[in-house]
């Protein structure tokens, strides 16, 4: 009895001590596995994100350089059609740019903002008889919006960002809709010009384990028309149903204007 | 035989065996070399995924680093050929991966619009090859005017096929090779 007694000890002992190793490793395992594939994610977001960061910056680059169907120094950018530089075709390949990541489902805004007026004017002459002096700033403003889906850009109904939204985007600094405009903002003469891309993409994820509600990447980029003078704009047509439009009645930035902005 | 034989027979083969089994589960030399081999095969496992994924990730970013810097390059009328265009693209990625020159696949095109009749991007196999390995067309800026648009495709078969874990998670788009494209434009 004595015999069989200290005998199941000894096997309760190997017993217990057997796979703790394997208990351990199975208890650290699951943290390691959310370590592992969080880094995967949030690396994926991140590029996700610089990716989306380069095609916004060159749909901005894309339209800053166009200079096409110019009448009286004013150029005309069409909102959409194939086999033409519009800003249809701009987004369509743009979102080639994106790749690997889908492009489906992201919102893309161009807005265009023209100084024509205002309080400061150039080269010298900045009086009240000035053909561009202004007390308050005056603007032209139009808006193009699409979205994407499966791998098309469609044009959409409606402003992401609104055409006075894009005014006060451009006059103040940092960019903001309700700062107060001035001409401490991208446009500080007349016929000056502002370019602004907003691009919007929910990041659609590797495995949806780790990021349960999805972000939204948002990259705005501005920048200036290439070829912005005192008798030149750049334009979307009024009658282009694909974009909202605001401008003036009376246009100054053309070549009928003779006047020094 | 009698009835007894056979059965002391059975006994003591089975007890030979019960004997022996209970001796080895109770044998306690080697345990930790066979929970090691146990366990350590499925951690190593692990570790090497995390080298893989790391470095496919590594040279995922140093690739659209070194396409982006060598498409900036074509923008400003610097490089207008393709093989200048490799050469640049191997010249910053070339310092982090193997066999550059050898094995990148490009595709530079320009034109007026994207899409039929104008650029249309180069196809992208699930083998992870660029429908033609080696195009630079129509990248000339004009002076003023319409734009010219430009897209760039790059395609970098990784070199160790055990890099390319199974789908492509690591290179993120479900192909062996690694790859990073530009849309942008010429500058006049």
């Amino acid at each position: 009895m004595k015999f069989f007694q200290i005998n199941l000890g000894r096997f309760k002992d190997r017993l217990g001590r057997r796979g703790v190793a394997a208990v351990e490793f199975a208890l650290v395992m699951p943290f390691l596995l959310v370590l592992f594939l969080g880094t995967i994610e949030i690396l994926t977001l991140y590029r996700t994100e610089a990716k989306l960061n380069a095609m916004t910056i060159n749909i901005a680059q894309m339209l800053a350089i166009q200079n096409q169907s110019t009448t009286s120094g004013i150029s005309t950018v069409p909102s959409s059609g194939a086999g033409q530089p519009s800003l249809q075709n701009m987004c369509q390949g743009a979102i080639l740019g994106l790749a690997p990541f889908p492009p489906g489902g992201m919102t893309l805004a161009i807005a265009s903002v023209t100084l024509e007026s205002g309080p400061t004017g150039l080269p010298s002459t900045n009086t009240s008889t000035s053909k561009a002096y202004n007390a308050n700033n005056t603007y032209d403003a139009w808006e193009s919006d699409f979205t994407v889906s499966g791998g098309t850009c469609n044009t959409a109904s409606g402003t992401v960002i609104g055409v006075s939204n894009a005014e006060k985007l451009a006059t103040t600094s940092p960019p903001s809709t309700t700062g107060a405009s001035g001409a401490s903002g991208l446009l500080a003469v007349p016929c000056d010009n502002a370019i602004i891309v907003q691009a919007t993409l929910t990041y659609p994820g590797i495995l949806g384990v780790i990021l349960r509600n999805r972000p939204t990447l948002t990259q705005t980029a501005y920048t200036r028309w290439a070829y912005a003078g005192t008798q030149t704009e750049l334009q979307c047509s009024s009658t282009d149903t694909g974009c909202t439009t605001s401008y003036l009645s009376t246009q100054l930035c053309n070549t009928s204007n003779t006047a020094t902005n | 035989m009698s009835r007894f034989a056979v059965t002391q027979r059975l006994t003591s083969g089975a007890l030979r065996h019960l004997l022996f089994a209970r001796r080895f589960w109770l044998e306690s030399r080697a345990d930790t070399a066979v929970e090691f081999a146990m366990i350590g095969s499925a951690f190593f496992l692990f570790i090497f995924g995390i080298f893989v994924v790391s470095i496919d990730m590594f040279w995922q970013m140093a690739l659209d680093d070194a396409v982006r810097n060598a498409t900036r390059q074509v923008q400003i009328g610097n490089i207008t050929t393709g093989p200048a265009f490799a050469a640049a693209v191997c010249q910053e990625f070339g310092a982090a991966a193997p066999n550059c020159t050898g094995s990148l696949q490009y595709s530079v095109q320009g034109g007026s619009y994207f899409g039929t009749g104008g650029i249309t991007a180069t196809s992208f196999s699930s083998s992870g090859n660029l429908g033609s390995a080696a195009t630079f067309t129509g990248a000339t800026a004009t002076a003023t005017g319409a734009p010219v648009f430009l897209l760039v495709q790059v395609a970098y078969p990784l070199p160790f096929k055990v890099l390319a874990v199974p789908g492509g998670v690591a290179t993120e788009n479900g192909t062996p090779s690694l790859y990073s494209a530009v849309a942008t434009v010429m500058e006049p």
